[in-house]
């Protein structure tokens, strides 16, 4: 079904609950109570089985009522995870009254803590949270677009008291926002999307702030309301990552930005234009909100702050490099291009790349990479590497990575399933097959990692943006889309037996699903039904 | 209201049930989500509470037997036998495994074990009035 965050017609009648117990006697009467509420009920033994709804298709509910104690993943940990990966409101429900924990509910997230046993009246006004949410939820999002309002990388004590200025006007801003002060900048879902749009028509790697604005086009709009958007995005989403994986696991953090730095890659490489074998972005569907919002977190700025334990991702280099493959692109101008329009080369094990620099993926015989495990030498040996490396700049002024100049990588993929320290990256690494040899083939596992990673974790960030934008829309299909658009747009570039990958089940693509070349990039509020998720 | 000798007695045996502590206000929520279509809804969750429960017990019984006793453990099962039993509105119940947890935070084998004894003792006798007057609930109603 379609979804929206729209309130349906007899609110609160038919708001959709997920109820977690792993007593049955409770979850059967809650159930019931629900019911009894014209509540649309669906029950959940645990934690596990829930989260697993939930990072389906979120959207089917509306709220989650969580008994806290509950064996394997506590109620707690899935009031986190929730948090952080789709912004739904969650109840927390304990026959522990303790004030503690009924706090420790309250300082993770819970909207509201019930002591056992559940009544009627509080199944009754439950309702109450999931508009609270969704109101706050909005508002989250446009104080943090708030600070596009005199635009640019302003940061500081300016922009932080006009933040303060408008919290204070809080309602009243947000029913009239033309009556404050400044006239303000308030990015609606529509212009956002048309802002989406232009990043994509231009090419992550190209959406500077000037030319964004010159493609939306739009009078009245200036190039600081837009870079400071832009910047809005990016930290919205990075610090979603970061909490993300504080949560669920550190070392997943910089895999995660790796995932999306090649995500972020490899649009840019395709929105070169087809000469390059690069596809062209407007066909690209979903992405678009994975690249506004995934910022260039700096790779020092990963491991500085500690949280990136593992060897850069598993995901195979072969990745970074395909676009250059076809064209043996092996020449540092051509180098000094890729890099800047692919920012996130360090993906792979930063380690081996900086250490077999002139390993080309066109030998014949897949390697298995070794991949160091998720030990902090490699990603801390490869740190002064990062920092020898060039340090061009992204658009909006973070840094990014370059390839050693001279070298490119490309790797066999990673095949096995060695050192992974997560399961996702073996996931990964299992979707991507079997070693290829020619460099078309290369280009393939994008769609592998892209899938897997969308499967796993991109639904915390296409949640995220779908919460902070009331949308639902998959962003983690527009990242399969984008590999399938990739995979089968290129075929000079791909080798048959990379093809089959694409085919994995795992990755549960539909090619009829995939965007048309030629076809409107979507905008960010536009749903992805390509059936990935199905 | 006409009500057949049946019917009287039911309502009487529920009054006592209320009025000596067996069952409290939880008990009337449950009898108000019974309605045309889940005509027996809270026989089945009585029943169900008691199945369930019937596997703590024994889980609990188990652990008691170890030596050293693991307090955290037996607070940990009865925390939930105590969510269970609060939920049907078993007040006597409740009232016993509250007291069993107080033995544990104060690390009494003795105070756990003799208590725990109460408990299934509630647990049995509840068990025994509930059928009793669920039967005879539905000889009312059928006699209607």
């Amino acid at each position: 079904m379609s979804v929206t965050a729209a309130v349906p017609l007899q609110f609160p009648e038919g708001i959709r609950v997920l109820a977690v117990d792993d007593d049955q006697t409770c979850l059967q009467i809650m159930g019931r109570m629900l019911e009894r509420c014209m509540y649309k009920v669906t029950k959940c033994r645990n934690a596990e089985e829930a989260l697993s709804l939930l990072r389906e298709d979120s959207s089917r509910f509306d709220i989650v009522l969580s008994d806290l104690h509950m064996p394997d993943i506590s109620g707690l940990k899935l009031l986190e995870i929730i948090g952080l990966e789709m912004d739904m409101p969650v109840v927390m429900m304990s026959s522990d009254e303790k004030r503690e924990t009924i706090m420790k509910g309250i300082i993770h997230g819970a909207c509201d803590y019930w002591v056992k046993p559940v009544r009627m009246d509080a199944i009754q006004l439950v309702w109450q949270h999931v508009i609270r949410k969704r109101r706050n939820g909005l508002k989250e999002m446009e104080h943090a677009m708030e600070d596009d309002v005199e635009g640019g990388n302003e940061e500081g004590s300016r922009s932080m008291k006009r933040k303060k200025d408008r919290e204070d006007e809080g309602e009243s801003r947000n029913a009239m926002p033309t009556t404050v002060k400044k006239p303000r900048m308030v990015w609606t879902p529509a212009l956002h999307q048309q802002f989406v749009a232009a990043v994509n028509q231009l090419g992550y790697s190209k959406a500077v702030p000037k030319k964004i604005l010159e493609q939306m086009n739009l009078p009245g709009l200036t190039r600081e309301n837009v870079a400071s958007h832009l910047q809005v995005m990016e930290k919205i989403f990075s610090r979603k990552i970061y909490c993300y994986c504080l949560v669920k696991d550190t070392d997943n953090y910089s895999y995660m930005v790796q995932k999306f730095r090649l995500y972020l890659s490899r649009v840019s490489e395709i929105s070169q234009g087809p000469e390059k074998t690069y596809m062209n972005p407007a066909s690209l569907n979903g992405c678009n909100p994975q690249l506004n919002v995934v910022g260039e977190v700096p790779l020092q700025g990963l491991t500085r702050e500690g949280t990136s334990r593992t060897p850069m991702a598993f995901v195979d280099q072969r990745n970074l490099f395909h676009y250059g493959v076809g064209q043996q692109a092996c020449n540092s101008s051509k180098q000094a291009k890729l890099l800047h329009e692919v920012p996130a080369n360090m993906l792979q094990q930063p380690a081996q790349m900086y250490r077999s620099l002139d390993f080309q993926v066109s030998e014949g015989t897949p390697r298995s990479l070794n991949l160091p495990a998720a030990n902090d030498d490699s990603v801390y040996g490869s740190q002064s590497s990062f920092s020898t490396m060039q340090m061009a700049q992204t658009p909006y002024g973070m840094p990014m990575l370059n390839e050693i100049s001279g070298h490119q990588h490309f790797g066999h993929h990673p095949l096995s399933n060695q050192i992974l320290s997560n399961d996702i990256e073996a996931q990964a690494l299992r979707t991507v097959g079997n070693p290829i040899e020619s460099n078309a083939a290369a280009c393939y596992p994008l769609a592998s990692p892209m899938v897997d990673f969308s499967k796993d974790h991109s639904h915390g960030f296409h949640l995220e943006m779908n919460a902070i934008y009331g949308n639902a829309s998959s962003v983690g299909q527009g990242m399969v889309s984008l590999g399938e658009e990739y995979g089968y747009r290129n075929p000079e570039n791909i080798a048959q037996p990379g093809n089959n990958l694409l085919v994995d089940d795992s990755f549960r693509m539909k090619p009829e699903s995939m965007p048309r070349p030629g076809c409107k990039s979507l905008s960010f509020g536009q749903h992805f039904d390509h059936g990935f998720m199905s | 209201m006409e009500r057949n000798p049946l019917q009287r007695q039911v309502a009487y045996m529920r009054r006592s049930l209320f009025d000596q502590g067996y069952l409290d206000e939880q008990f009337v929520q449950l009898e108000d989500l019974q309605d045309d279509a889940n005509p027996n809804f809270v026989e089945e969750i009585v029943t169900l509470f008691y199945t369930d429960s019937a596997r703590l017990i024994h889980n609990i019984e188990q652990a008691l037997e170890s030596r050293p006793l693991d307090f955290i453990r037996l607070d940990d099962y009865m925390h939930q036998f105590k969510g269970s039993s609060s939920s049907i509105g078993a007040k006597k119940v409740k009232n016993e495994c509250t007291q069993f947890r107080e033995h544990c935070s104060a690390r009494s084998a003795e105070g756990c074990v003799r208590t725990f004894q109460q408990v299934k003792q509630e647990h049995t006798i509840l068990r025994r009035k509930l059928e009793t007057y669920f039967q005879l609930a539905r000889q009312a109603g059928l006699a209607n």
